[in-house]
């Protein structure tokens, strides 16, 4: 692997919005000693617990291709690398939507095979991936792709759940249905919204005066640690991140 | 002679019928024509006095606190229409005709929900506010509800910012209360309002009254976006760079951060400092308010220099003051003033 292929390579927990990269946030939650002296108190005497939903991922839209390059590229790089001979055998488990859509295909077998998979929209790859597939496909992509699967609902929604109490973060998750877990605050909005928010372009009051987002929770206490739920929002636009779209 | 000989062409006379203020005026000559007298008459006030008659202590209470600030605001804005109509005369609006035209029918339409509330309180709801009898304008004060909520100090920053516009103001101080009367009072206290006034109803079904509020609502919707046309007017001026309107952004974002501490203290004081009795919720009321807030100063005027921090910054100090606050010692001691004038008045 060349130097510059090695600059290119990141680890799960700097894309976002990831189960990963939540837990770094919440490492710089606890870190945060501003933020234990404004949320002195928070969460005590009722639920502090927020859930961040990031709805709509345009994982309907979006390919495999259309990732970071980074992402991808060892893979694609990888298949037009095997002997056909070998790329047959990997390609012999595949499942039958993946054979047929590469035999649809013209050209070369690697570069129909190549092009098949990177052609594959984001919320049909976990069905598309086959246990031969994910020995050539590079860590990142099989992480993500199982991330895919289990944290991203059908619809595409992530519901990151942090926990909140007196100035520290207790823990951060990532649940499946709203209802999960129980929480005292709902921060939502579009994927589109959440990236704008955590890269410190949309201000989270001016998003809710908008209507970008939507808070549910108890606005007394809301404007009460006004200070503090601010800068959670901050925080959060300060960890490093990479978008996937 | 056929219908469409008799339309007015366009742009004939000296009137300017393309403006947007001969539109919302002639909107109002259509739509603002409601009688307050005969819809008292067609409703009746039977079926409300039996459904507020049902009504426990502290669900008439939780009515008492929405009804004062609109009776005493409507009061206020009726008194203040004639500094508009002064206002919009100026030469910082080119002394056009269209506005003049709209600002009278706006001063009617204030005469008339002030009016309308007059009877319905007097009529139904009199057993809650036996303080009511004297007006503001023959030495009596607001209701001593109004007074202990932030709508009072609201309503009295409304008279002293029109009457700062009105005599010799310039664009900044016009701006203020254009800012202060079409964004806070009516563009969001009152939309707050009747956003806590239908979900009360839901638990407390006032026919006429809900009927009274549908004819004011639309009636306001004209005024607020009269309001906003204004100030868009000053800003244009300010972004060509005229000097006299430099500064008109600054001090809208300035009043509408003054006026949501007022608009805050008061959206508590109906709901949650008397348990929220008929169900308007707080929280919800937090977020109507908001999103009122967000169209107009981002959506509509695009305020360049508005820091949203700030905003809720000052919601979030209102909010700490009502938490401290005893409502109730407040309403007293204004009772007691109340008392006092009425029987100077008496004398």
């Amino acid at each position: 692997m060349s130097a510059q292929q090695e600059e290119e390579t990141y680890e799960l927990e700097e894309y976002w919005p990831t189960t990963a990269w939540l837990e770094v946030y919440e490492a710089d939650l606890t870190a945060s000693e501003e933020l234990s002296e404004k949320m002195s108190g928070w969460g005590q005497g009722f639920n502090g617990d927020f859930v961040f939903e990031i709805n709509n991922l345009p994982i309907e839209e979006n390919t495999v291709g259309d990732l970071p390059e980074e992402v991808w590229s060892a893979l694609d790089t990888g298949i037009r690398q095997l002997p056909d001979g070998v790329l047959d055998t990997v390609l012999e488990d595949a499942p039958e939507e993946v054979q047929n859509g590469i035999e649809e295909r013209e050209g070369p077998l690697a570069e129909r095979a190549a092009n098949e998979l990177l052609e594959t929209r984001i919320e049909n790859a976990p069905d598309k991936v086959w246990e031969g597939l994910r020995r050539v496909m590079p860590e990142i992509l099989n992480d993500l792709l199982d991330e895919l699967e289990e944290n991203v609902t059908d619809e595409g929604h992530v519901y990151a759940w942090i926990g909140l109490e007196d100035g520290d973060c207790t823990g951060t998750d990532t649940l499946m249905e709203l209802d999960e877990r129980d929480k005292g605050f709902v921060l939502t909005g579009e994927y589109e919204q959440w990236v704008r928010l955590v890269t410190g372009e949309l201000d989270v009051v001016e998003g809710i005066m908008s209507g970008e987002l939507e808070l549910d929770g108890d606005m007394q206490k809301i404007l009460q640690y006004s200070d503090a739920a601010l800068l959670m929002t901050d925080v959060a636009s300060e960890t490093s991140k990479r978008f996937l779209f | 002679m056929d219908a469409s000989d008799s339309t007015p062409e366009s742009g004939a006379g000296r009137i300017d019928t393309d403006s947007t203020y001969y539109e919302l005026y002639q909107k109002s000559v259509e739509l603002g024509t409601w009688d307050a007298e005969k819809l008292v008459e067609k409703v009746g006030f039977e079926e409300d006095r039996e459904v507020w008659e049902s009504l426990a202590d502290d669900e008439k209470e939780q009515w008492a606190r929405v009804i004062s600030y609109f009776i005493d605001g409507e009061h206020a804005v009726a008194q203040d229409a004639r500094r508009i109509m002064t206002t919009v005369s100026t030469p910082w609006f080119d002394r056009s005709i269209e506005k003049e035209m709209f600002a009278s029918a706006l001063a009617l339409e204030e005469a008339k929900h002030t009016q309308f509330f007059d009877l319905y309180l007097s009529n139904v709801m009199i057993d809650k506010f036996p303080q009511y009898e004297l007006d503001t304008r023959r030495g009596g004060v607001q209701i001593p509800r109004t007074d202990a909520c932030g709508a009072g100090k609201m309503f009295d920053r409304q008279g002293t910012l029109q009457a700062q516009a009105a005599h010799g103001g310039d664009p900044v101080d016009i701006a203020r209360a254009a800012t202060n009367y079409h964004i806070g009072v009516e563009g969001i206290l009152a939309r707050g309002g009747y956003f806590a006034k239908n979900r009360m109803m839901q638990e407390a079904p006032l026919t006429l009254l809900n009927k009274g509020f549908q004819f004011i609502s639309t009636d306001e919707g004209r005024h607020i976006t009269f309001g906003l046309e204004l100030l868009e007017e000053l800003i244009e001026k300010e972004r060509q760079g005229v000097p006299e309107y430099q500064g008109v952004q600054n001090a809208i974002w300035e009043q509408a951060v003054e006026d949501i501490g007022y608009i805050t203290d008061t959206g508590y004081f109906i709901t949650g400092d008397i348990g929220d009795p008929l169900g308007v919720d707080f929280d919800d009321l937090v977020n109507r308010g908001a999103r009122l807030a967000g169209d107009m100063l981002f959506d509509t005027l695009d305020i360049d220099n508005a820091q949203p921090r700030d905003y809720m910054q000052a919601a979030a100090d209102a909010m700490e003051e009502a938490r401290d606050n005893d409502y109730g010692e407040v309403i007293e001691k204004y009772d007691h003033i109340y008392e006092q004038k009425k029987q100077a008045a008496g004398d």
